[in-house]
């Protein structure tokens, strides 16, 4: 069992404190993986609570069948869609940009520490929800193919088919912006 | 972006709230519940008084029927039945934006129409066939025939409000046969073991077909 199933356990045991430690493990893997999919950080932000109200509130079972990870990823992923569903005609509401880079940058600086890779993350904003998403799983949170279908509830046939659809859009763009890369 | 602590404080308060706001929820459902099953009652039995000139009856055990509903593996209309199910069958485990509808022809159409805003017309469409919950002829027949009764229920399954998947649960019984015995078929079919019985088919078909991800098949 890992250590994010490890502490959920423990919380549904009664144990308060565990859940601060799944908060610090996960708040900004999956602030980034949101900002991915809803590309506004302040609302990633929001979801990111919610997920993690999802969990403390509903206190959901957890079967074990992928990592708890995967699962927290699939639950955040669900909420995206759903808000983005509710909110497709309401206008969304004005922020103050400075403090949004700010905060954008907070997040990436602790979750991608290599320049290079930070580089990646933006250019993601190029493409397709989808591939965007399959981009950063495999990329920014290291998921294999098995377990990014998970999240994304599709078959592994088609997030490598999102995969290398997405990387030559990738290379594509990044060679635009002057990079170059290895094959 | 806020502390650990911060964002605990927020879902401690969050938590408190939705205790709150739980227990005024109870008192609503059971009022909304109330509510529902005096109108089904009545539209029932104002259908039941329509249908008496003929020489076709509907059961009373139709006035009895329950329309069972869960949602994200919590009950939106929380009776006691229906918490028994979830309890039971381990629905909370329900992938979210899952609702099922367990309910007659009748009960369903309203449902859905409260639900989810489909009209009459919607309905016919996606659904693309009829079926009764009241005495219906076979192919062939005619008034002169002794006519059957066929009883649907239907399963519902949606997914955020789209629904993916249907089935029926239908009885067909000869009106000339004795009156306790459909009765007795009725009451099975309305029973909490058959509806829990009919739900967790339906669940574990969809689990097994892959429409459900999130979820162990029942048992």
């Amino acid at each position: 069992m890992d250590s994010g199933a490890q502490c959920y356990r423990r919380y549904l045991d009664g144990d308060d404190e565990a859940f601060i430690i799944i908060i610090d493990e996960y708040k900004y893997e999956l602030t980034l993986y949101l900002r991915t999919l809803t590309g506004d950080i302040v609302h990633a932000e929001e979801l990111m609570e919610d997920t993690f109200a999802k969990l403390f509130i509903n206190k959901p079972k957890f079967a074990g069948k992928s990592s708890f990870k995967t699962w927290l990823f699939a639950i955040a992923r669900n909420l995206a869609y759903d808000d983005m569903r509710r909110a497709s005609h309401i206008s969304p509401t004005p922020t103050d940009e400075l403090e949004v880079a700010d905060e954008e940058e907070d997040v990436e600086a602790n979750c991608i520490k290599d320049e290079r890779k930070r580089a990646l993350y933006r250019a993601l904003g190029e493409l397709s929800l989808d591939q965007r998403q399959a981009l950063h799983l495999f990329y920014f949170e290291d998921m294999s193919c098995a377990e990014i279908a998970a999240v994304m509830k599709k078959n592994v046939a088609q997030v490598k088919n999102l995969l290398s659809r997405g990387r030559a859009s990738l290379r594509q763009k990044l060679e635009e912006w002057g990079f170059s890369y290895e094959n | 972006m806020r502390t650990n602590e911060e964002i605990m404080a927020e879902l401690v308060k969050r938590r408190e709230n939705c205790e709150k706001e739980r227990g005024k929820g109870m008192k609503k459902a059971v009022i909304k519940t109330v509510s529902f099953v005096f109108a089904a009652v009545i539209a029932i039995g104002l259908f039941v008084v329509v249908n008496s000139n003929s020489e076709t009856f509907v059961p009373a055990s139709m006035a009895d029927a329950n329309i069972h509903l869960i949602e994200d593996g919590l009950p939106l209309f929380e009776s006691a039945n229906i918490i028994c199910y979830a309890e039971n069958m381990q629905l909370d485990e329900l992938e979210e934006g899952v609702t099922v509808i367990y309910g007659s022809d009748i009960d369903v159409d309203a449902v859905e129409k409260q639900l989810f805003g489909i009209d009459k017309k919607e309905l016919k469409r996606q659904r693309g066939k009829t079926s009764a919950d009241t005495v219906e002829l076979l192919p062939g027949e005619t008034d002169d025939v002794v006519p059957t009764i066929e009883i649907t229920y239907i399963l519902m399954f949606y997914k955020y409000g789209d629904r993916v998947e249907r089935e029926y649960v239908s009885s067909t019984y000869s009106a000339d046969v004795d009156r306790a015995v459909i009765d007795k078929f009725i009451d099975y079919d309305t029973s909490d073991i058959a509806i829990k019985n009919y739900t967790k088919q339906f669940i574990n078909k969809l689990v097994e077909n892959g429409i459900i991800v999130d979820t162990e098949p029942l048992t």
